[in-house]
Formats: structure tokens, sequence, C-alpha cells
């Protein structure tokens, strides 16, 4: 299993059970020893779910992923500790954000329930690689993202939330 | 040692560890309570480390060892190693030990020593504390190095903003003494790592490297200097320098240094980096005299020189650095190709010691609700001493389907495997799960303790409570023993729901397919035939002998004609040797073990099925379109150039002046690589046609010349012959035109030099370039056929540069020759043999094994959308016709199990076994406590 197996699904479904913040850990970015190069995936749906959280009022730092080696435990110490302090600056998932517990519980279902309609999306109109981290972070937070975003994902949950007032 | 080729006796002595190996866990307590420190070598004496250590975090076996320093063993005090370890395994009554050994052939990896300028005054090196190796550099850069990856310089251990290093240190010097003649072959790329690394640390830094010839002759890495070299705040300047003096207050290092434009400088730096060469290995006489194989001129081993493998001593070969400074593909490469060299020589005898494991046989219980034993590992006090054991076995009981649980002193200890393995009969247990280290090193050995109780090994789960708990929390006590109790949860989550897998087995076979019948197929083929393979071997032309065609002596001498007409003769003899000549490949398919291509003469078609490929497509020359070549007949390609020295042609060798062009169609936009081989090509015919007309004026026009390794040594020979170097930067290459000279017509060539400062004007009567060499025409077709990958210059791409430089990624396709880049006949054959190698260890199996966690359609569910198809980069996945229509279908032998389709696919139809959506969720649902309970 490479880290590209870890879905939008997992991540979404770890949010709704509650849990304050999601840590991936991956092999450094083109630095695959086969030729998957999964991680930029996991990038990708890092990226993406970042923007779902934040279109629920939940913030995007809940969720980060680092690149690493098996050999560099001093690096993923590092990581996890500052992580688990911005989390716990954060405070607990929701409330942290002053949300409404209710409401940000739907949105998070819906967004799961959605993920087979997201990976139509993603599949058909986000089809992009870069080889840098930084350019997924400018792709995902640039005009052209937000539009397509509103139109073809954001939008359509809110009609599922509509028709599916207590799901 | 005695004997010869294919029966030696070899008496090795072992020297004591004072560890027992099968006792000992690495958990390192030990290290911990050891009192004695000292400077470790192998972080370069920076850091210190204990009398009982462990090598290093990858050394096999991960165990410790006690060196000289230990007290016990100077003043017979302390043992405190020997009352802390608990599993008993410290032995001070080990003595060194005599062993003998039976083998058929003997493989010298004895590697090489860096290059110590301690021996010398000149670079401050020992004299001033902020000079040091670029060894020293390596480690200081490595996260498990003496700073943890921080980047310290020794004087005051801060950060070092202004790094300086210098380039060919103890290399390409025949003064002072004790330098090496020859290149070192890797600085410059190592060095550009290092600058890499430096900015990575600390984008803030300043790097500056001093260098003479810049030589990234090695695939890729042209780009790779460029990209050192763009860096904001890197230098890079061609110039000697001197290591001036030391500032006695910073301690900062003053460097002097000279450029055309600005003269001599002075340049105060905060740490200097010597980037030392490559030195033969300690002790290469005794070695050599013990084993009696000789020695070249410079330490290391005397190679045949179209075999870089074989010494001089039948039955001993050699791999990696022995041969001379070399890389690690390039170690790679000859390690596989003496690992194939010795398969050939002892192929009588293959498989004669193997014995095949057997196990008992598997029970079903998949009908069975899941029985889950837990195994709780103390891991010495590595685990014990930070989480409440007893405890976490206590909650284990108290979770789902779990009907028994224990701790372990040492779950991976022999007794407490077999304890498992018992404990699985006894209580009727059909899941497991360990509950103590990473996977990493241990979760093979679990798997087959199940499988020794006649489970599925996939029924088996670890749960990690060292690495990813006692080890980060050793004062959070409470906590720790909270997260292990969330990490065992999860784990018992996820066995639920495991699933038994068969992994599958499909036949291979044996005949290999070499595509290409120059050296390197050649080579390639009767190395696998050597190893009783039948081997069909194709070359599209109706001859074969490749480009080898076109050389007529190496640098060294050797004929290369005779040596091509002695191996086709050898290909044509060798009765397991198949040739087809004028044949075009048409048709490839298949996987693995068993592939079908179709061949296309004039007039016929033959299907050959094979196990293994081997593409050796060799490489073609650029045409030049620059400097008049095809417009003036006095303007050859360096090819065309030794075939009218070969042949004593008068125009050539009566020339009063010639001129030589380096990198013509290479390192520029176009191509923006090193064709590697034509700075050795121009300083061979330079001295050949200085050797036949010593009178003749040669001028070599290059930007930076790569002659490396030994072949520095002919490089020097020519300058020393007054073969003029003269170089030129891509900005303002050389002019050339047809002009009348003095006496003569002539071919005038204009540059500018940069020494002088002036214009130069050559009159020449022959213009010889050195042509790129560019990918052979048909490497598009054979890409796609085989799916195989090119890299962005158009050559075929290694599966991985280093790790697997022989192999694609596609598996049972091998890779050698020009085919994979530019390269020297010696390092084609090198790469022959290495695919060679590669393709026994495929060949001389019977059946080929796929694991049993990969991907698996749900026809039912799938939509024939396509996209887990389009996400694998391995091809593994196909269409095929159902009553239903089409649908995707995993090709099990191809699949890697990375799962990236899983994420792809729409309705959740294609699923990665052993990682299934509903094991991950469960895992991810019982990290609630409260989930835990209700989730199924």
């Amino acid at each position: 299993m490479c880290t590209g197996r870890v879905d939008l699904a997992h991540v979404l479904r770890a949010f709704n059970n509650g849990v304050d913040g999601v840590f991936i850990g991956g092999c450094h970015l083109n630095e695959c020893n086969y030729i998957t190069n999964g991680n930029f995936h996991a990038l990708k749906m890092v990226c993406l779910c970042k923007r779902i959280m934040d279109h629920i009022g939940l913030s995007p730092e809940r969720l980060n992923m680092e690149f690493m080696s098996s050999g560099e435990g001093n690096l993923f110490v590092e990581s996890v500790n500052a992580f688990v302090n911005n989390v716990k600056e954060l405070g607990p998932l929701g409330r942290g954000e002053g949300l409404d517990e209710t409401e940000f519980k739907l949105k998070l279902q819906a967004y799961s329930d959605m993920v087979p309609y997201i990976r139509l999306v993603d599949n058909e109109k986000l089809r992009i690689h870069f080889d840098q981290k930084e350019q997924y972070e400018e792709y995902f937070f640039s005009e052209e993202f937000d539009r397509l975003f509103n139109e073809l994902i954001a939008s359509k949950v809110h009609t599922y939330i509509k028709v599916n007032p207590v799901s | 040692m005695e004997g010869e080729a294919g029966n030696f006796k070899v008496r090795l002595k072992r020297k004591p560890r004072y560890v027992l190996e099968d006792k000992c866990t690495g958990c390192t307590v030990c290290v911990e309570f050891c009192p004695v420190k000292f400077p470790d070598p192998f972080n370069q004496d920076i850091s210190q480390n204990k009398a009982i250590h462990i090598y290093y975090s990858q050394a096999i076996p991960l165990i410790t060892y006690i060196d000289e320093s230990c007290l016990y063993l100077k003043e017979k005090k302390c043992r405190i190693c020997e009352a802390v370890c608990q599993n008993d395994a410290i032995d001070f009554s080990q003595t060194e030990e005599f062993m003998d050994i039976k083998v058929g052939a003997v493989i010298l990896a004895p590697g090489f020593e860096p290059y110590d300028p301690g021996l010398r005054e000149d670079y401050g090196y020992e004299k001033y504390q902020n000079v040091i190796t670029s060894m020293d550099y390596e480690r200081l850069t490595d996260s498990t190095g003496p700073y943890e990856g921080q980047v310290l310089r020794p004087s005051d251990q801060q950060h070092p903003r202004n790094v300086a290093w210098i380039q060919c240190v103890g290399s390409r010097q025949v003064n002072p003494p004790g330098a090496n003649s020859y290149c070192s072959s890797v600085c410059c790329t190592y060095t550009q790592k290092q600058v890499i690394l430096a900015k990575e640390h600390d984008a803030e830094s300043e790097c500056t490297v001093f260098h003479n010839d810049i030589r990234s002759h090695g695939k890729d890495f042209e780009r790779y200097y460029q990209r050192a070299e763009n860096l904001p705040g890197v230098r890079f300047i061609r110039s000697y320098t001197s290591v001036e003096k030391e500032d006695p207050e910073t301690k900062n290092i003053t460097i002097k240094y000279a450029t055309n434009e600005g003269g001599v400088k002075e340049e105060e730096f905060d740490l200097v980096v010597l980037s030392v060469g490559l030195n033969p290995p300690t002790g290469n006489e005794s070695l050599a005299a013990k084993f009696g194989i000789e020695l070249n001129e410079h330490g290391f081993c005397k190679t045949d020189p179209l075999n870089p493998m074989q010494t001089s001593r039948p039955g001993f070969y050699i791999s990696g650095a022995f041969q001379g400074p070399v890389d690690i593909p390039e170690s790679v490469v000859t390690a596989s190709g003496a690992g194939s060299q010795c398969g050939a020589l002892l192929n009588y005898r293959r498989g004669d010691l193997s014995t095949d494991r057997v196990y008992p046989p598997e029970k079903d219980v998949s009908a069975e609700e899941p029985r889950i034993g837990v195994f709780v590992c103390h891991c010495g006090a590595n685990i014990g001493r930070v989480v409440d054991v007893p405890s976490a076995v206590e909650y284990a009981l108290t979770l789902p389907n779990v009907v028994y649980a224990q701790e372990q002193l040492f779950s991976c200890a022999t007794n407490s495997a077999e304890e498992i393995t018992e404990k699985i009969k006894e209580k009727n247990l059909n899941r497991v799960i360990v509950a103590a280290c990473s996977p990493r090193t241990l979760e093979m050995l679990f798997r087959d303790t199940l499988r020794e109780a006649g489970l599925n090994q996939y029924y088996y789960e670890m749960a990690n409570i060292r690495e990813h708990c006692s080890w980060v929390h050793p004062k959070e006590k409470e906590e720790a023993l909270l997260k292990s109790k969330d990490i065992i949860r999860m784990a018992a989550a996820r066995a639920r729901h495991l699933e038994p897998l068969m992994e599958i087995e499909l036949p291979v076979n044996k005949r290999a397919l070499v595509v290409g019948g120059g050296i390197a197929g050649m080579t390639c083929a009767l190395s696998i035939a050597a190893q009783g393979h039948e081997v069909c071997l194709v070359e599209k032309e109706q001859e074969l002998g490749g480009t080898a065609r076109q050389i007529y002596h190496t640098l060294e001498g050797l004929d290369v004609q005779d040596y091509l007409k002695d191996l086709i003769a050898k290909v044509y003899h060798h009765p397991s040797v198949r040739v087809y000549t004028g044949v075009q490949i048409t048709g490839n398919s298949g996987y693995i073990g068993n592939f079908v291509t179709t061949l296309q003469s004039k007039e016929t078609t033959t299907k050959i099925e094979h196990g293994a490929t081997v593409i050796a497509t060799g490489a073609d020359v650029y045409t030049p379109s620059e400097y008049l070549y095809g417009e003036d007949e006095r303007v050859l390609t360096q090819l065309e150039l030794e075939e009218k020295i070969a042949t004593d042609d008068p125009a050539v060798v009566d020339a009063e002046c010639l001129v030589m062009i380096q990198c013509v169609g290479c390192r520029n936009e176009d191509r923006d690589y090193c064709s590697r081989i034509c700075c050795n090509e121009s300083v061979k015919n330079a001295l050949e046609l200085k050797e036949k007309n010593p009178q003749m004026d040669i001028y070599v026009l290059f930007r930076d010349m790569r002659t490396y390794g030994y072949k520095e040594d002919y490089y020097r020979e020519a300058a020393e012959k007054d073969v003029k170097f003269i170089r030129y930067e891509p900005e303002h290459e050389p002019v050339i035109e047809a002009a009348e000279g003095e006496d003569r017509p002539v071919l005038r060539v204009t540059l500018p030099d940069y020494v002088l400062g002036k214009k130069l004007e050559i009159d020449a009567d022959i213009v010889s370039l050195a042509a790129a060499v560019v990918p052979s025409a048909g490497t598009k077709e054979l890409e796609s056929m085989f799916k195989i990958g090119l890299n962005p210059d158009g050559f075929f791409k290694e599966a991985h540069v280093k790790l697997r430089p022989v192999e694609f990624a596609t598996e049972g396709v091998y890779l050698c020759g020009l085919a994979h880049y530019p390269k020297l006949i010696s390092e084609s054959v090198s790469q022959a043999c290495g695919a060679a190698g590669r393709v026994l260890a495929l060949l001389s199996n019977d059946i080929v094994t796929a694991s049993g966690s990969i991907c698996e359609v749900d026809e039912s569910l799938c939509i024939m959308c396509g996209a887990c198809i389009e996400s694998c980069t391995y091809g593994a996945i196909e269409t095929h016709e159902t009553p239903q229509g089409k649908r995707a279908r995993v090709i099990p032998v191809l699949c890697k199990g990375d799962g990236l389709c899983n994420t792809k696919c729409p309705v959740g139809a294609i699923q990665l076994k052993h990682f299934t959506d509903q094991e991950l969720f469960s895992q991810i649902d019982a990290e609630v406590p409260e989930k835990a309970k209700t989730a199924v």
C-alpha cells in the first residue's frame, strides 16, 4: 500500500468520527522507489480536502501532510509535535472554529456521501500534475480552481444537503 | 585460501562480537547504559558513540556489537551491558574464530577509501577547524548524522551561512606525492547534491564551488548540474584555489582564487568543504597478495580491459569501486554482472545446495467467527519500562473477538515465535496480533510464524507500540498506555476483517529474447546462454556488431574489430543462441515469464515465446547541421575521423592542422545531456594522430573536458604531446568558414581565447566534430510495444537509477548498452552482464510469485469508466468482455499493490486486498473507543 491509497473518504471519515486532526506521512516527492509516485496523488487529495474543510468552515490546518524517509525519525517527531501543538491551539473540531456542531457534521456527512461524485469530478476535471508541492498549493488556491470547486462540487453538495436535510 | 576456479577453500577469521546474534533483538537498552563514549567512526568521529552499539541505523543485522573501547575488554571492569540485557545476549567468552568454507567463485567488493587531505598541508585540513571533507559534510546533512541533520561547523557549532567547496582534492593531480592522477568521477555530482542539500537546509546560505572541469557525464547529471547552478546564492567558479588563512577570532577561512575576468581575489568563508576523491581500499595490497590477483598502477584491481568485473585470476570477480572510481549505478550494475559471471562459471551445479522449506497444510478458517490472539511484547525494557504491558494485555482481552492475550519478553526471539505457533494451535486462534515494533523488519517473521501453525499468513496484523509509542513518549507513561490501547484496539478492529489471500504462481518460460545485436546484446545473450538458457538474439541489420563496427581501437589501444569478430563467432557457435538478423519486431504481448514477440523479416513472420526480454538496441550518432558539416568534406564526425585514421587517409594523417570541436548537438536546449564518450573519443583520435604525425597541430575546442576515471591520464598525455585544449563558452561557439590560408585553402576557425582575452584564429585542414550520441531511430516504437518508459532525452528509462539500473519498471524486461545512455564499451559489457544477472534471477525460477495483496475488481459494480486503468503505472489493469459488456480486470502478476486505483474508482469497484476500504474504515472508526464497540 502506497500513500496514494489514502483516500478522501478515509480522511473525511476520521473527521466525521470527531478527531481533531489528521496527519499523513509520505515518501519524499520525486523520490519514489517504484514508478508509482503515489505521494503526488495523496498531496492532491490533501489539497482538495483542505478546500472542502475550508468550505465547511473547519480549519484546513487540521489536515497535514509531510514528506520524509524511513531514516528520518527526528523529522517525523518534529513534524508530529508541531502538528499536535497546532491542533491543540485550534481546539476541538468545530468548536475551535466556533461552528454549530449539527451543521458542520451535516456538511461533513454530505461531503462524505458525495465522495463518489467528487472522484468523478477529480478524474474528469482535475487532471493536473506538477513536480513541486508549492505548485499544487498554488493551483488549489487559484481562481480557476475556485470556479471549478464552486460550480462542480460546492453547489452540488449544497443541493444534496437541501434534499437530505437530516441524513 | 587455496584451490582453483570452481573449487576454492577459504579460511575466514571472525572477530568476536561479544553479542549472541540469535539472542540480541536490537533493543539497544545496553547502549543506553554503557558508560564508555568514544568518537563514532560512522559519523566521521564528529559525534560520540558507545562501546556497545549498532554500527548504524540501517545495519544488517540490526543488532549490537562491542568494540575495543569496552572497559571490560580493556580493564576487566564494568559488564553493565550484561546486567541490563534481559535476553542474556552478551557473551564475553567469545573469541576469534576460524571457519573454513568451500566456494566455487569469489567476488571482491572492498570498495574504496576517501582521499585523506590531512596528508598534505596546502588545504589546511586538520590545521583549521572549519576545513572539513565532503564525507564529513555528508554526515552532517544526514538526519541520522552527528547533529541529527543540522549542519553545524566544527569551531562553534553554528550554522555556516557561507560555504565553499573545493573540487578535485587529491584527484587529477600528479603532484604532490600521494595525490591521484586519475579523475575520481563522482565528486562533481556529489558536490552538486551537497549544494542542493545546503540550500534545502538553509535557503539563505551562500554556496560557492571552486572547480576545474565540471564532469556531469552521468545519465540526467547535466540537468542536475544546472539545477544546482541556478539556485539563488550559488556560484560555480572555475579556478584553482588555495586555502590561505584562518581568522583567529571568527575561525573563518580565507580562500585565494583567480578568474579570467576578475584576476586574483581573496574571499572569506564560514566553512570550507574539500571534495575528496576516491582512493583504493585500505589493505588493497595484502588483499591482492592473499588472493593472488594483480593491482593496476593506481592500486585498484587490475581487470580485463573489456570486462571490468574479471580479475587477473580465473574464478575471481569484482564489483563496485575496486575497479576504480565509479558511482552507485555502475557499482550496482557490476554487482549483478559479477554475480552473472559466477553463475556462468558454476552453472553445472546450480541449485545443488538449495532445499525447499515445507509448511504444514493451510487450514480453511474463513467461515469461522474471528478468534483473535494478541501478544504484547516488552521488547526487553524498550516497551516495558514505558508502557504497562500487563494492563495492555488485560485491555486487549476486553476487545471484540479477542479470545486470548499474553505478554512476551521478546516476541521476535525464536522461543517466543514458537510459543505463538503453539498458542495458535492450542487456543484455536484464527487471527494474530503482535503488539511490538514496526512491521518494517519483523512482519515477515511473524507471517512465517502463522504459516508454521497452518494459518494463512495474511491473518497476521502488527500493532506498533514501540516506534509509535514507547520510544516517542518515554516520559508520559500513562498516556503511552492509553495510546498503546488505542493502537491495539485499532489493530484488532482491522484483524476481524482480514481475509486469507493466496499468492499467485505462474510458470516461467525459460527462453530469453535479446533485442539488438551490438556488443551489449551479444554479451548479454552469451552470458544468459552460458547459464543454460536458450536465447533468441534479434538484430534489425543484416550483420551483428552495431556501433562497434565503426570503432577501431579503444583509448587503451585494444583492437575493437578483433574483439568484435571473436564475439560474433562465439555467438554463432553457441548452441543455445539463435540469431535472427535483418528482422523487425512487429508485436509483443504477455507479461513477466510469458511473453510472445513477433518478428518480421522480408520473407517470414516468426513468433517467439519467451520469459524475459532484454532491450539492447544501442544508439545513433547525431548528424550535425552545424559547422559546415555536410557542406564541406573537410568537416567530419569523430567516428568518420577514426575511420580515416585507421585507413591512413592522407587528407587526415598528413594534415598540418586539425581542429576538434566538442559538444556538437548536445549540452544545448535541444539535447540537454552530455554524450559522455566524446571527450574520450577525441583524446583517443588526437593521440593516434600525434602517433602517426607528430608535427600535426591539433586543437581541441571544449566546454568541459570529461575524461573521467583513468581516462584523465590520456588527457594529460595528449596535453603533454602538445595537443592544445582551448575552452569555449556556449554563448560564443567557434565560427568556421572556408578561407584562403597563407599557403593553402583552409577551414578558418575563430573563437575567443578567455585566457589571453582576445580572438583566436586557427587555420585548419580538417575539422572534426564530437557529434552527440542520440537515441536510436526505433526507440519510440519499442517503447509502446514493450510498455517501457523513456527519459526526457529519449533514452530508455530504468526502473530506478540507483537501485534497479538494468531493469525496466515493466517486470521481466531488462536494459543494457547505449539504449540506456551513451557509454564506453567496457561499461556496456558491465551492463550487459548486469542485465544477464537479473534475467537469470527470473529464469532460474520455475514460477513467478505475485503477492496476495493486490487489487481486484468487483465486476458487478464496475462502470467501465477507465479511471483505474489510467491511474495504474504498471499497466496492470485491462478491459475484457463479459456478458454484461466491457469491464476492468486486474492482471494479478503485474499489480504491485500500491492501491492508487482505489482512490480513483467512483463506485468502489476496485479494492486492494489486505487494505480494503472495509479494513481501513474499521481501523479509522476504532480510533474512537465508543465506535469500536458498535462497529462491525
